[in-house]
């Protein structure tokens, strides 16, 4: 082998190595964008710059976190600190190190804690999304470049929030990409973002209007951007109903570096 | 052909480095499971027991799962020093979250827990722990903690923290304290005091800025025994 193949050879087992590539396979790139804020103060700007960032194509499978959890035992079902993932956590599964029939392996992972997700980024030298750049990746379409008016996405969102869920949930990527190359924003699962307790709701906010100025310091300045961006109303109030140690049935995550 | 094999060999050489930093799951080196001699008998209480303010290893090795202790990220204290949450075991705290410039609740949020400290008795007083966190992990350095620490008037029994952004969002997941960052650079968020206990569970939690106090000074007297 000549040296310049060796060299080669050299570079590419670097590369893998260091995860310059790897890191990143399976995630694309998202450029820099915008986010609008579904809630804002009266002085927040109406839209916010968000970075370019990689973020994976897919949600976490089963077979993924099994690989995670088999390296650190710590994060199975039979280990975790009830302080940092309840009692559903993976309760799917059938074992601490088996997925069992109602964990197909290319399934999303779901009932995962947030610290859970947290460890499993970690561990790729990752991170969970913050919401401003999970909104900017899933306000671009998949027939059209705007999320919110393309029909093609509210037909899988009309069709995910009016069925019940009922036995494993379907293998990733068996619906179309939206423009930007990623599956499953919409219809398949929730996913965790790292900032999900930046939503200033209370417990009980389904019978008032606003938020409560006694238990949120700086609350009152609080507002919503779009009444009619549904999806978003959704996202938003599943977000505040979470805890970091909760495990929830429909709920998955994937991860994101920046360049 | 020179400058190739250079290059190659000085890939190899980067090659181990990067793959040993990729087995970051070994489990940390287990603490001696020495038992801190001194505080296996109840500390003296009319001195503050200076080697307890270290956590004692045997309450270390028996916090209860849903210990908050078990969070280990190091945070810095407003002297400057490195400390970590299980450095409070074997003692009841009143911790909360904060930020220096605010002008609103958080020096309520103080008075408050000084108002509590002030109506425990010396014997209970003596035990009790006040932590304040802050989510200000740009603004609010040592100094700036020193200065809030003189302007609500916090004695010795008080400390005042700051950490990395990724860790206080953690220790507010843990808390339950939800907030976040204005444009401003202030943060909104929640009033809430929570009373950890010996092992660094949840005992009690006191939400909003009104009334509640009464039942934070009991849930401290009952933790320390008193």
């Amino acid at each position: 082998m000549s040296p310049l193949r060796l060299l080669h050879a050299g570079l590419l087992v670097t590369l893998f190595a260091s995860g310059a590539w790897g890191e990143r396979s399976g995630m694309v790139e998202v450029p820099a964008g915008e986010f609008a804020p579904l809630l804002r103060s009266r002085d927040e700007p109406e839209t916010v710059p968000v970075p370019s960032f990689w973020m994976d194509v897919h949600p976490v499978t089963n077979a993924q976190y099994l690989a995670f959890v088999q390296t650190h035992p710590l994060w199975a079902r039979s280990q975790v600190r009830r302080l940092f993932a309840d009692e559903l956590y993976l309760a799917h599964w059938t074992g601490d190190f088996e997925l069992g029939p109602g964990a197909p392996p290319d399934a999303p992972v779901v009932l995962v804690s947030w610290f859970a997700a947290r460890a499993y980024a970690e561990s790729r030298d990752a991170r969970l999304p913050t919401i401003a750049e999970w909104e900017r990746a899933a306000a671009v379409g998949i027939d059209t470049d705007d999320a919110r008016t393309d029909p093609a996405v509210a037909a899988v969102l009309a069709r995910w929030f009016s069925r019940p869920n009922a036995g494993p949930l379907p293998d990733v990527e068996r619906g179309a990409a939206n423009r930007l190359g990623l599956h499953d924003l919409f219809g398949l699962v929730w996913e965790w973002v790292e900032d999900f307790n930046t939503a200033l709701v209370t417990g009980e906010s389904r019978a008032d209007t606003g938020l409560e100025r006694n238990l949120f310091c700086g609350a009152g300045s609080v507002g919503a951007r779009d009444n009619t961006d549904y999806p978003a109303f959704m996202r938003a109030g599943f977000r505040s109903s979470l805890r970091a140690a909760y495990a929830v049935p429909n709920l998955g995550f994937r991860c994101v570096v920046s360049p | 052909m020179k400058i190739p094999s250079i290059l190659f060999f000085s890939l190899l050489l980067v090659t181990p480095a990067v793959t040993r930093a990729a087995s970051c799951c070994e489990a940390p080196a287990a603490a001696a499971p020495k038992p801190a001699a001194c505080c296996e008998v109840a500390p003296v209480v009319t001195e503050p027991a200076a080697c307890c303010a270290e956590a004692p290893a045997a309450v270390l090795a028996e916090l209860p799962d849903a210990s908050i202790y078990h969070f280990d990220a190091e945070l810095t204290d407003d002297t400057g020093a490195p400390r970590r949450l299980a450095d409070f075991a074997g003692r009841p705290v009143v911790v909360t979250m904060f930020f220096a410039s605010c002008g609103y609740a958080c020096p309520m949020l103080a008075h408050d827990m000084r108002k509590v400290q002030e109506t425990l008795s010396p014997v209970v007083r003596e035990q009790v722990q006040f932590v304040m966190v802050s989510f200000d992990a740009e603004r609010d350095t040592v100094e700036r903690l020193q200065a809030f620490r003189a302007q609500v008037g916090a004695d010795d029994h008080w400390t005042l923290m700051r950490g990395e952004a990724a860790d206080v969002r953690t220790l507010a997941m843990l808390l339950g304290v939800q907030f976040r960052k204005e444009p401003s650079g202030d943060f909104s968020h929640s009033n809430l005091i929570t009373v950890l206990d010996a092992g660094g569970a949840i005992a009690h939690r006191r939400e909003g800025l009104q009334g509640g106090l009464p039942g934070v000074s009991e849930a401290l007297v009952r933790l320390s025994g008193g």
